[in-house]
């Protein structure tokens, strides 16, 4: 085993962690993560039970349901069914939408409070998490008495003269959105504001000392620098939020599903369809990992 | 100091009384001084007393809390660092970790907008000058710290700057590396005839590099003039402390006569001695001697040449320090001194032993009085 510290490779021989003592790790990664995958994958290929469950067949029914449109009884030539591949799209939408609303808001926040000095740094990180010691299903409903029709948001605005009539907030994607963004922003500012602090603030010295201007000292030596913070932050927030189902259950409805919801779905209650909601699974999972790979081989190209 | 020495041409920076408070505290206070085109020109002190704080202000990444500054003549104390041609070494070099030797290189000139075939020559100019060319394509973090010092170094003359600043660029080396880059600073300095201004704690660094040199301590510069004038007419007690082994002993003038004077030590002898200007008898201070400047003979070898005989005493202690000896004399009330021989050829010490009595000889102009 050889690790890098710095970009310098360094010899195992009195690295700390020793193989077995990962063994424990590996033991619940085993049982609760890829354990249940295998399953899910293996599920994905089977017979669906009418009242949920599966039946042990092999079939490709669900790949074919969330592609093909075979009519009711399945005996139509089939044609593309765009339900899904809709739900898909627009879960992939939302998710690079919060990622780039989280960045775009997160990035200044970590860079606002990296440069305080070490005790304010202290309290703002504070404040930042507070509002996640609270379960996000509660804060998720309460965003939704927020924002809803006769909810305070609305009343201030017709209070205010701006609008005559309601502002109709749930129930779109805006409102998914906003809750998927407000869900996940931590997951941004953390990572950023992690690397932005160990950043050397006489390389923005160097860089002005070089005739950058402020812009450039930004975009040419501090971005780059703390690239792996935000590409960590981005990861953290897109990959979560293109399998969220909280915000688009009680913000959105009918018109704003995610992919989220339709697993759900599928496995609540009496009348879901096992089979389906696993292949969709799958096919959730394979978009995570070619985003991942995407990402690994662009670190892999730059060293 | 007028206009006229403020833009003379000679002049590249111009610093006029000057003062750096952080909060309550006065890290610069009063700095009068004129760095000359084409000098190496070096602030010397002990740690803290505000070489990095002047360095930063003539960079501009400072603000002064008073005094002017200017650069060939102009005020500059409201241009930003990135419109100042001046460019730093960095202590800790502040290499861009993600960018390549090259790219580091290159950096200055791209903010200056420079045509990509300049940038590319320049780059293996500088590449060259500084000896990296099988490096430019690594990463800093991939580089021994003398390398890094190099690529620093690269970076910040690329841009031709008028004003080289460089902050205690050598002290992350060993000390072998260190010699060796101390020639090859002054040889860089002297082929691009930039304006150095160089930082450093080491006086030896100081004395062996420098056209002239500004001995700074506590906030103040305490004396400034050639390596020479530095180490042997010490401007204070300060000075001749900092640079250098010296003798320090408490000393009256007795005799004031043409460019020296007399004085009488402690033990009670008087010798003969330089002085600044303007010193009256009965002026009390310490006369700087300095080790080397005295020449110790075995008493029973002076004999009739007495003359030039001026202090008396007993070997306590002799160091071996491979070229030279390092002897302690006991003299006369109590006092002590070194004293360095150079370990010419065997038998250059003979007759001298712990417990010999000795004869001293002050070389001419050893000897130099300080008021503090
Ligand atoms: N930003 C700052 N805030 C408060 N005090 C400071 C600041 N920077 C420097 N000082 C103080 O000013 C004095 C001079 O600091 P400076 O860094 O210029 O010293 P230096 O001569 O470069 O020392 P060294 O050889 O150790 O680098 C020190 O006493 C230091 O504590
Ligand atoms: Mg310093």
């Amino acid at each position: 085993m050889a690790g890098t510290i710095g970009g310098r490779t360094v010899s195992s021989t009195y690295a700390p962690v020793r193989g077995w003592l990962l063994l424990p790790s590996w033991a619940v990664i085993g049982v609760f993560l890829l354990l249940p995958m295998l399953l899910m994958l293996v599920y994905s290929f089977l017979t669906k039970e009418f009242r949920g469950g599966v039946i042990w067949e092999f079939s490709l029914a669900a790949y074919d349901q969330f592609i093909f449109d075979r009519g009711l009884f399945g005996d139509e030539a089939p044609s593309i069914e765009w339900t899904y591949i809709t739900i898909f799209v627009r879960s992939i939408v939302q998710a690079l939408l919060a990622t780039v609303l989280c960045l775009l808001i997160g990035f200044p926040t970590a860079y606002y409070v990296a440069t305080r000095p070490a005790r304010t740094r202290a309290l703002w990180l504070f404040l930042i998490t507070i509002p996640y010691w609270v379960n996000l299903l509660i804060r998720t409903v309460s965003m939704k008495f927020l924002i809803r029709d006769n909810g305070p948001f609305n009343e201030a605005l017709l209070g205010l003269g701006l609008i005559d009539a309601p502002f109709q907030l749930v129930n779109t994607n805006l409102a998914v959105q906003l809750g998927l963004f407000y869900s996940y922003l931590p997951f941004m500012v953390l990572p950023i504001y992690a690397s932005m602090e160990r950043y050397n603030a006489s390389l923005s010295e160097a860089a002005a000392d070089l005739y950058a201007t402020r812009w450039q000292i930004l975009r040419r030596v501090i971005i780059p620098v703390i690239k792996p913070g935000i590409v960590a932050g981005c990861i953290l927030v897109f990959v979560p939020s293109l399998g969220a189902f909280l915000a688009p259950d009680l913000l959105g409805g009918a018109k704003t599903f995610m992919i989220g919801s339709l697993i759900e779905e599928q496995f609540k209650g009496n009348a879901g369809n096992w089979p389906f909601g696993a292949a969709a699974s799958m096919i959730l999972l394979s978009m995570v990992l070619v985003v991942l790979m995407l990402y690994a081989r662009s670190q892999a190209k730059e060293l | 100091m007028n206009s006229q020495v403020r833009s003379s041409a000679s002049v590249a920076v111009g610093i006029e009384n000057v003062e750096k408070r952080y909060g309550d505290f006065t890290a610069l206070m009063q700095i009068n001084l004129q760095i000359n085109d084409n000098e190496f020109f070096t602030l010397l002190g002990p740690s803290g007393c505000g070489k990095t704080s002047l360095l930063r202000i003539i960079a501009g990444f400072e603000p002064t809390s008073a005094g002017l500054l200017f650069l060939y003549g102009e005020e500059i104390e409201n241009l930003p660092p990135d419109k100042r041609p001046i460019n730093t070494v960095f202590q800790n070099y502040a290499l861009f970790p993600h960018m390549s030797v090259a790219d580091n290189i290159a950096f200055g000139l791209k903010m200056l907008g420079w045509s990509s075939s300049d940038i590319e020559a320049r780059v293996e100019q500088m590449v060259s000058l500084v000896r990296l060319q099988e490096f430019i394509h690594r990463r800093p973090a991939q580089l021994s710290g003398g390398q890094q010092q190099r690529v620093a170094l690269a970076r910040a003359m690329a841009p031709k700057p008028k004003v080289l600043l460089l902050d205690e660029p050598l002290s992350a080396l060993d000390l072998k590396l260190r010699q060796q880059m101390r020639a090859e600073l002054k040889q860089l300095q002297r082929d691009t005839g930039i304006t150095f201004v160089f930082v450093t704690h080491d006086q030896e660094e100081a004395l062996s590099m420098s056209d002239r040199i500004a001995v700074m301590s506590d906030g103040r510069i305490q004396q400034v003039g050639s390596p020479m004038q530095i180490y042997e007419q010490p401007a204070n007690r300060f000075v001749a402390d900092f640079i250098g082994d010296t003798n320090l002993l408490d000393a009256e003038i007795v005799e004031v006569a043409g460019g020296g004077a007399s004085v009488r030590l402690g033990t009670g002898d008087v010798i003969k001695s330089d002085t600044p200007e303007n010193v009256q008898i009965g002026d009390r201070g310490f006369v700087s001697l300095r080790p080397e400047s005295m020449r110790l003979r075995a008493a029973a070898d002076v004999g009739t040449d007495a003359g030039a005989v001026a202090l008396q005493g007993v070997i306590e202690d002799i160091v071996y320090l491979g070229t030279d000896r390092q002897y302690t004399i006991s003299l006369a009330s109590n006092l002590r001194i070194s004293v360095r021989e150079q370990n010419v050829a065997s038998g250059s010490a003979d007759g001298l032993h712990i417990g010999n009595d000795v004869c001293l000889q002050l070389a001419e102009r050893a000897a130099r009085f300080l008021v503090n």
